[in-house]
């Protein structure tokens, strides 16, 4: 459990990070280059939706945390 | 032996013939001492009535005499207890004393008060020594019959004691020696008895000369064991008591004073017991209110970690819930940026990117120039197309 955590952490992290230099590519361009503009929004939409499903998860992992610690507190 | 009226006699024979008869009984003479002499051979004197003509020549054994206990001197009215003798070299009448009381109340006193001179002098009444504590084995000097000893063991307190009674004549010729010995016996032999009570009841001075008696003052005086005198005495205060380390009117004040000795032990103990139970007490307090305190700091340990833990906690997941809000806001606006800035979409919405002939995308009207040909790029394709007006 911890090491999926940390593993999908990490995969969050590295994905962000890489969603992040997409946005920035699109800000940095002067010009229009629509073949790597599409490839761009293409590998950031993917990207955006496997974060969307990782966070899915995160979530659900998170909300059984906080009812497990809710529960120690209760006791 | 032929018929004694017909007997003949040596003289020899005659003389131990009288002795023999008159030493098969004693008797007591009483009589007024004059031409006192010692010698180292024995006492000689005679004893004479004070009215009328009798006189008696009278013989006491050096030893007898020297543990007479008392001084003799003309004038003297005294009681002498013996036998006749004749003594056969010289043929002389005698009566041979094996002891002698004073008599006669002037005699008595007279004796009495010398004595005391005497040894008060010597400094026989000065030396006083303590009384032990916690006296456990106690020698007793008295009759064993009468109503002393009972007297004696009634008032003695449940204390554990051991008794021992030598059982002594306390009045009479004798007595004196009696109480000598007994003194002498307990310091010289078991039980060893940390003191000695020497009681007797009261009684008139001439009563009480066997405690009025040389021998036997000089002999409490020599005990190693401290003595304890009850002698109950009218007005002189016999000579042994004097001697005595610790002296009591009544054998009662005797046995009142041995139990005196454990007195500190039952004025202590109660105090000590009192202040154990107080001491007891209050470390029972001290610990209780200790562990109470303890207790209390544990629990109220608890309850700060409890605290501390739930705040902790809940700042985690605050924190945790403020990340997970924040990736997905990064992660919404970065899918907002990337939809809008995706040229396909652009394209679809109608929007054209129009590049010159060198495939520059054109941004400026300045960049073109009437007939220039141009590029256009929609969504689904790109044509050409020539500038007519600018």
């Amino acid at each position: 459990m911890e090491q999926k955590t940390k593993k999908q952490k990490s995969d969050i992290g590295a994905k962000l990070d890489k969603l992040a230099e997409i946005v920035a590519w699109f800000d940095e361009q002067k010009e229009v280059d629509v073949e790597r503009g599409l490839e761009k929004a293409r590998e950031g939409a993917v990207l955006i939706k496997e974060l969307k499903e990782k966070m899915k998860d995160v979530e659900n992992e998170f909300r059984e945390i906080k009812k497990d610690l809710q529960s120690v507190d209760e006791e | 032996m032929e018929h004694i009226e017909t007997a003949v006699f040596s003289v020899g024979e005659f003389l131990d013939y009288i002795n023999e008869i008159f030493s098969a009984r004693t008797y007591t003479i009483e009589g007024e001492i004059s031409e006192f002499r010692p010698h180292p051979t024995g006492a000689y004197f005679s004893l004479k009535d004070k009215e009328g003509e009798g006189i008696l020549n009278c013989y006491m054994n050096p030893f007898t005499y020297r543990s007479l206990g008392v001084t003799l001197e003309d004038g003297m009215l005294v009681k002498a207890h013996g036998t006749p003798k004749i003594y056969k070299p010289k043929g002389r009448f005698s009566f041979v004393a094996d002891s002698i009381e004073l008599s006669g109340e002037g005699t008595i006193r007279k004796a009495y008060e010398a004595l005391k001179k005497k040894l008060e002098e010597e400094g026989l009444f000065s030396r006083k020594r303590e009384i032990p504590e916690f006296i456990s084995r106690v020698g007793i000097i008295t009759s064993k019959t009468g109503a002393v000893i009972d007297d004696f063991r009634k008032n003695l307190k449940s204390r554990g004691f051991e008794l021992f009674l030598y059982d002594v004549r306390v009045e009479g010729a004798q007595a004196h020696k009696h109480i000598a010995g007994a003194i002498r016996w307990f310091n010289g032999h078991a039980p060893e008895c940390d003191v000695l009570v020497l009681i007797r009841g009261g009684g008139s001075l001439e009563d009480l000369q066997p405690f009025n008696n040389e021998l036997v003052a000089r002999e409490i005086f020599s005990s190693r064991i401290p003595v304890i005198a009850g002698i109950g005495h009218d007005r002189d205060v016999p000579i042994a008591s004097m001697t005595s380390d610790y002296m009591t009117s009544t054998p009662s004040f005797a046995a009142t004073l041995v139990n005196e000795s454990w007195k500190r032990l039952f004025e202590t103990v109660p105090v000590a017991e009192r202040r154990i139970v107080d001491g007891c007490d209050d470390i029972v307090y001290a610990v209780n209110t200790a562990i109470g305190a303890a207790a209390e700091k544990f629990i109220s340990g608890i309850r700060y970690i409890r605290t501390q833990t739930r705040a902790y906690t809940q700042t985690i997941l605050r924190a945790f819930s403020d990340t997970l809000e924040k990736t997905k806001t990064v992660i919404t606006n970065a899918e907002k940026i990337v939809v809008l800035m995706n040229p396909e979409r652009n394209l679809k919405l109608g929007y054209s990117i129009i590049y010159n002939g060198d495939g520059r995308v054109l941004k400026s009207i300045r960049e073109i120039k009437k007939d220039d040909t141009i590029t256009a790029s929609v969504a689904d394709g790109s044509f050409k197309a020539r500038v007519e007006t600018i």
